[in-house]
C-alpha cells in the first residue's frame, strides 16, 4: 500500500508535474507570496506546511487558476496555468479551503455537476460517482443536501468531486481539516493508491505528523517565502518535522504580560 | 375475435364507474360535462342544416379537421398506458390481422369515439338536404370515423412504443406543451391576418384546402356534393379512402411488429435521484442549466424575487387607471413589463453563487456554458409566458391586430435584458444576498456598483428595445397595421441578436475574468 513510485530520473522534464517559478502575490502593501519556487515530480506526495497566514492557500490558489499571480509562472505538465488555462486545468483536481460548495445540491447531484462540468458523459459520471461515494463512505449521504452534511462529510464530498475527472495532479488545501481520524485514514489510503499509480498530490496541512508519515516531499513556507524544501528526510534534518518547523518559523515567544489571567489561577 | 374485444372494451367502459364513491362522483361529473359539451356541439351542427352550403362547409370541414388532429395529438401528449396495447395480446397467439381489425373496431365504443360518432351523425343530418348529399354524408362520416379510430390507435401505440422510456416521455411531453404554447399565438396570428372583411372568403379558402388533405377530406365529401362540385367531391373521396387504406396498412404492420417484438424498457437508463440533472444532457451547459433550475426551485433567494413579476403590472395599473388611461390599452402593457422583470433576474446571477463559483473557474473554459445554462430557467418560464400571455393580452384588450407588437416587444425585452445581463453580470458583479441568508436581507457590501449596473442594464435594454416599442406605439396610435409587423421583426431581430452576442461576450469575459469574479464574490 505504501509503496511509492520513485521516478528513475528526477531531472527528466517530463517527470516534473508542477513547476512554480518565482511566484509573487501582493495584496495592497502586504506581500502574501514572495517569490516561491517549487518543483513537484510525478508520483510525488508533496506537503506544504506553514504557520497561519504564511501564504499556503494563496500559493495553492495561484496553482489551481483561482487567483491571478502578480509575477511568476505556474506550469502543470508543461502547460502554463495562466496562459493556457483550459489545457492546464484539465489535468488538475482542486479542493479549495474556505470556499463554498453548491450546497443546495444533494451529494449525488454535486458529484454529477462536477463531473459534467469537466466534460464527462452521463454514464461515466454516474459510475464514478457511485465508486467515489463508496470509497469515501458517502453512499448513505448521497441523497441528502450537502448543506446538511457535517464539516468532515462536506470535505469528503468535495474531495470526491475533485477526483471525478481523473486528474494527473491533485491540489488539496487542508484536506484533513475537520475530518475524523478514521475518515482521514481512508482518505490517506485513497491518496496513496492514487500516487502509487502515477498520480501526484500537493497538499497543505497543519498536521506535521500526517505530513511526516505520508509525504515524500515537503516545503516549509513562512511569510510567503519557502524556507526549506526537499524530501521529508532532508528537510527535517535529523530532528522531527515539527521541531524543524518551529525552529524555522521562529519558536513562540515567552508569554509576557497577562498577569491578570495567571493570577486568577492562584 | 372482434366480438370478444368488443366485450372487453364494454367491460372497461363499465369499470370506469367502479371504485371509491369520490372517484365515481368525479367520473360522473366529468361524463356529464363531456356530454353537455358534445350535446352543444351537435346541436350547433344540426343547426347548420338551414345554413348555406358554403357556411356549413367551412364550419364542418374546419371543426372536423380539428377533431382528426386531436386524435393524432392527444394520445401523444397524455401518454397514458394504453389498456388495449397490442403487446398485451401477444401471448394469446392471435394472428396480427384479426387482432388489428378487432382492436380498431372495438375502439368504436371508447368514449372519445362515441362522441365522434355523435358528431358524424349530426353532420349527416346537417347534409341531408337531398338523397345524393345524404349518401355522400354517410360515406364521408364513415370514412372520417375510420380515419379517427385508426389514427388514434396508431398514435397511442406509437406513444407507448417509442416513448417507452421515462426520458423520452418527458422530452416529448415538454416539446408537446411548448409546441402548443407557441402554436397558440401562431394560430391567433394566422386568424388575425385577414381579420377584416375578408373573413368569410378566408375561412372558405382554408376549408377548401383542408378538404384535399387527410385531415378534412372525409368531411369535405358531402360539402363538395352540396355545392355541386363533382370534381372536388371525387378528389376528396379519393383522398379520404386512400387515407383510411394507408392508415389501416400502417396499423396492421405496427400490430404485427408489436406482438412479435420483445422490446422492453431499460430501467438502468433512468438515472435515479438526480432531479433536474437526470433530465438535462450531461454536458457542461446542461449541468449548469440543471443546477440553475434546482436552485430556482430550492433556494428562496431565487424564487422570492420572482413574486414581483406578477405584482408589478397590478401596481402599475392603479395610477394609470386613476388618470383614466384606457383599460383596453393598459391590457397591452403587463406582458412586456413582466418579461422585463423576469429577464432582470439573471443580471447578477453569478453573485448569488458566492464563492461556489470556483468550481466553474477550475473546470476550464466554461464561460459560454455558464452563460447559456443560467438562461435556462428564465427561458423555461419566459417562453410560455410570452406564448400564453400574448394571446391573453390581445383577448383582454380586444385588439387582435396588436398581437405582433405584443409578441415583438415582449420577446425583445426578455431576450435583450437576458443578453445584457449575461455580459454585465460577468464583467461587473456586485454583492448579493449570501447563500443561506434570508432573501429579504440586504447584501453586506453593495456600494455604488449595484445601482449603476442595475441602471445600465435596464436603460440599455429599453434603448435596444426602443425600435420595437416605438413601432408598437405608432401602430396603435395611427392604426397602421404594417407597423405592428415592423415591431415584431425589430423585436425578435434585436432580441435574438443581443441574446446571442450577450452569451458569447459574457462567456468570453467569464473565461478571462474567472479568478477576479471569485475574488469579487469573496469580498461580498
Amino acid at each position: 500500500m505504501h509503496d511509492r513510485a520513485t521516478p528513475a530520473d528526477p531531472l527528466a522534464a517530463h517527470d516534473t508535474v508542477l513547476v512554480l517559478d518565482n511566484l509573487v502575490k501582493r495584496f495592497g502593501s502586504t506581500t502574501a507570496v514572495d517569490g516561491v519556487n517549487l518543483e513537484v515530480l510525478r508520483g510525488g506526495f508533496y506537503g506544504i506546511v506553514g504557520p497561519n497566514g504564511a501564504g499556503k492557500t494563496t500559493t495553492l490558489s495561484m496553482i489551481t487558476g483561482l487567483l491571478r499571480p502578480d509575477e511568476g509562472i505556474v506550469k502543470v505538465n508543461g502547460r502554463d496555468v495562466w496562459k493556457d488555462p483550459a489545457a492546464a486545468k484539465r489535468s488538475i483536481g482542486v479542493l479549495p479551503d474556505k470556499l463554498r460548495l453548491f450546497d443546495r445540491l444533494t451529494g449525488r447531484q454535486l458529484l454529477h455537476y462536477a463531473g459534467s462540468l469537466r466534460g464527462l458523459n452521463g454514464r461515466t459520471v454516474r459510475e464514478r460517482s457511485e465508486e467515489l461515494a463508496e470509497a469515501f463512505g458517502l453512499q448513505d449521504a448521497l441523497g441528502r443536501l450537502v448543506s446538511d452534511y457535517s464539516a468532515g462529510m462536506t470535505k469528503k464530498v468535495a474531495l470526491a468531486a475533485s477526483m471525478i475527472h481523473s486528474p494527473r495532479l491533485l491540489v488539496l488545501d487542508e484536506p484533513f481539516e475537520a475530518v475524523d481520524p478514521v475518515s482521514a485514514d481512508t482518505v490517506t489510503d485513497i491518496l496513496l493508491k492514487y500516487v502509487a499509480h502515477g498520480g501526484t498530490v500537493l497538499l497543505s496541512s497543519h498536521s506535521m505528523g500526517m505530513i511526516e508519515r505520508v509525504c515524500d516531499g515537503v516545503a516549509i513556507i513562512v511569510h510567503g517565502v519557502v524556507l526549506s524544501s526537499g524530501t521529508v528526510d532532508a528537510v527535517r534534518n535529523g530532528s522531527t518535522l515539527e521541531d524543524r518547523f518551529l525552529e524555522l518559523a521562529g519558536s513562540h515567544k515567552a508569554v509576557e504580560g497577562m498577569e491578570w489571567l495567571l493570577s486568577s489561577l492562584d | 375475435m372482434v366480438a370478444q374485444l368488443f366485450r372487453l372494451r364494454l367491460a372497461f367502459l363499465g369499470n370506469i364507474l367502479t371504485g371509491t364513491p369520490r372517484r365515481v362522483l368525479g367520473v360522473v361529473a366529468g361524463l356529464v360535462v363531456a356530454f353537455v359539451l358534445v350535446a352543444i356541439v351537435c346541436s350547433r351542427v344540426l343547426e347548420l342544416r338551414s345554413a348555406t352550403p358554403m357556411v356549413a362547409r367551412s364550419d364542418l370541414v374546419v371543426s372536423g379537421s380539428i377533431i382528426v388532429f386531436a386524435f393524432v395529438v392527444v394520445p401523444l401528449i397524455l401518454q397514458r398506458t394504453d389498456a388495449v396495447d397490442p403487446r398485451r395480446f401477444s401471448l394469446f397467439g392471435i394472428a396480427p390481422r384479426p387482432l388489428a381489425l378487432g382492436l380498431a373496431v372495438s375502439s368504436l365504443v371508447a368514449l372519445p369515439v362515441v362522441a365522434l360518432i355523435l358528431f358524424a351523425l349530426s353532420s349527416v343530418v346537417a347534409w341531408s338536404r337531398s338523397p345524393l348529399e345524404t349518401v355522400c354524408a354517410v360515406v364521408g362520416g364513415a370514412l372520417a370515423v375510420a380515419t379517427c379510430v385508426l389514427v388514434g390507435r396508431l398514435s397511442s401505440a406509437f406513444a407507448s412504443l417509442v416513448l417507452s422510456t421515462r426520458r423520452a416521455r418527458e422530452v416529448a411531453g415538454v416539446i408537446g406543451v411548448f409546441v402548443l404554447v407557441l402554436l397558440a399565438p401562431a394560430v391567433v396570428l394566422a386568424l388575425s391576418l385577414n381579420w377584416g372583411g375578408a373573413a368569410a372568403s378566408w375561412s372558405e379558402s382554408v376549408s377548401s384546402t383542408l378538404g384535399y388533405t387527410p385531415l378534412g377530406a372525409a368531411w369535405a365529401l358531402p360539402a363538395a356534393a352540396a355545392i355541386d362540385d363533382p370534381g372536388a367531391a371525387f378528389l376528396s373521396f379519393v383522398v379520404a379512402v386512400l387515407t383510411v387504406a394507408v392508415l389501416w396498412l400502417a396499423w396492421r404492420t405496427l400490430v404485427s411488429f408489436m406482438v412479435t417484438s420483445t422490446q422492453r424498457d431499460d430501467p438502468s437508463a433512468e438515472p435515479a435521484g438526480l432531479g433536474w440533472f437526470g433530465r438535462f444532457p450531461s454536458t457542461p451547459a446542461g449541468a449548469i442549466a440543471a443546477r440553475s433550475l434546482t436552485y430556482w426551485s430550492r433556494d428562496p433567494r431565487y424564487f422570492v424575487p420572482l413574486i414581483i413579476v406578477p405584482i408589478v403590472p397590478i401596481l402599475m395599473a392603479i395610477p394609470l387607471l386613476l388618470v383614466s388611461f384606457p383599460p383596453t390599452w393598459y391590457a397591452l402593457i403587463p406582458l412586456p413589463v413582466m418579461c422585463l422583470f423576469l429577464g432582470f433576474s439573471v443580471h447578477n446571477d453569478v453573485a448569488l453563487d458566492n464563492s461556489a463559483i470556483w468550481l466553474h473557474v477550475v473546470s476550464g473554459k466554461r464561460g459560454i456554458a455558464d452563460r447559456v445554462g443560467r438562461m435556462a430557467p428564465v427561458l423555461l418560464l419566459g417562453l410560455p409566458l410570452i406564448g400564453i400571455g400574448s394571446v391573453v393580452t390581445v383577448f383582454l384588450s380586444g385588439n387582435h391586430a396588436a398581437l405582433p407588437s405584443v409578441l415583438g416587444a415582449s420577446t425583445c425585452l426578455l431576450f435583450t435584458i437576458m443578453g445584457l445581463g449575461s455580459l454585465i453580470s460577468a464583467r461587473f458583479p456586485y454583492g448579493a444576498t449570501r447563500p443561506g441568508d434570508s432573501p429579504f436581507t440586504q447584501p453586506q457590501s453593495i456600494g455604488s456598483t449595484s445601482a449603476i449596473v442595475q441602471g445600465v442594464v435596464v436603460l440599455g435594454t429599453l434603448a435596444l428595445s426602443a425600435p420595437s416599442i416605438v413601432f408598437a406605439i405608432l401602430a396603435e396610435t395611427t392604426a397602421a397595421d404594417d407597423l405592428h409587423w415592423a415591431s415584431l421583426e425589430w423585436g425578435v431581430g434585436v432580441g435574438v441578436l443581443v441574446l446571442v452576442l450577450g452569451a458569447l461576450s459574457g462567456g468570453a469575459v467569464f473565461n478571462r475574468r474567472g479568478p477576479e469574479l471569485l475574488q469579487a464574490s469573496l469580498r461580498s
